[in-house]
């Protein structure tokens, strides 16, 4: 009898280990693959990547990017042929989920002046998008940001600072 | 009296037993939230491109040094390609770029120049 009731408490004890295991296995699956993944960082450098090759024709800065007329905030996104509509799915179709920022600073290659020179010399900014994302967004592995140098066929010299943000906040990982 | 012995140290064994399977568990379950956290950015390592994709931007910079042209009208790539002095050229990439870049200005001119010729 005693046996008997041992053996019953051990079938028990067995399902109860059984039950503990199998619970943490789904637990773990469920957290691991019910975490949203970070994608801002790889498409704001992307969209930054995009930027450049809109800027640059043949290794030389377009000569469209100094007219204000043909190269401004307004006909930014045309002029890159970039779409900023994204999938209705979280409801952002009304909000900007990005924002490019260009700024073009004067530079003379023979006297390469330090940062807080050229700083100084902007001679263009181009914004578009959710501005506001620049304030939110500051933590380095958030935004994309390079500066680079390049020049126009005629020969004149510029430093071309550019950032991108992405924010997509509800499909991405916070 | 000796089978209750026997009854006992079995169910010590069992006790350990699941011990050592719950300890188990609790360091698995740890180690997939940590990892679930990295994915989603929380332990500041997001998804991040490995690839030297974004060292385009200084390769960019440096062909724009080569299609400059010095003082006396030559440009910098004909003058680093001819393996003459670069200083001058250096200097721009100082003006924009880390210590970092400069390092990596060696390997990349010849990475450039191996492209050309």
């Amino acid at each position: 009898m005693d046996k008997r009731g041992a053996k019953k408490l051990m079938i028990f004890y067995w399902f109860l280990l059984f039950g503990i295991v199998a619970g943490g296995v789904v637990y773990q699956v469920a957290v691991f693959y019910g975490a949203p993944y970070n994608f801002r960082k790889i498409e704001s450098e992307i969209l930054l990547k995009k930027t450049i090759d809109c800027l640059l024709e043949k290794n030389y800065l377009r000569e469209e990017v100094f007219d204000a007329t043909k190269f401004n905030n307004k006909n930014l996104l045309e002029q890159c042929k970039f779409t900023f509509q994204v999938e209705d799915e979280y409801d952002n179709s009304e909000r900007a989920q990005y924002y490019i920022k260009i700024d073009i600073f004067n530079f003379d290659p023979l006297k390469s002046p330090p940062r807080e020179e050229w700083e100084k010399s902007r001679i263009i900014n181009l914004e578009i998008g959710n501005s506001n994302l620049n304030t939110v967004m500051t933590k380095e592995n958030e935004i994309s940001s390079k500066e680079f140098y390049s020049l126009r066929e005629s020969g004149e010299s510029y430093i071309i600072k550019i950032l991108a943000i992405v924010g997509k906040f509800e499909k991405n990982g916070l | 009296m000796v089978y209750k012995r026997a009854q006992v140290s079995e169910a010590i064994i069992w006790l350990i037993a699941t011990a050592i399977v719950v300890g188990l568990l609790v360091v698995s379950v740890y180690a997939t939230s940590k990892l679930a956290d990295d994915k989603t950015g929380k332990e500041e390592s997001t998804l991040e491109i490995k690839t030297s994709y974004l060292d385009s931007v200084y390769f960019h910079s440096l062909v724009g040094i080569f299609l400059t042209k010095n003082s006396k009208g030559v440009l910098f790539g004909d003058e680093i390609s001819l393996g003459e002095d670069t200083g001058k050229a250096r200097e721009i990439l100082r003006s924009i770029y880390t210590l970092k870049y400069e390092e990596e200005w060696t390997p990349s001119v010849t990475a450039i120049l191996g492209g050309i010729r």
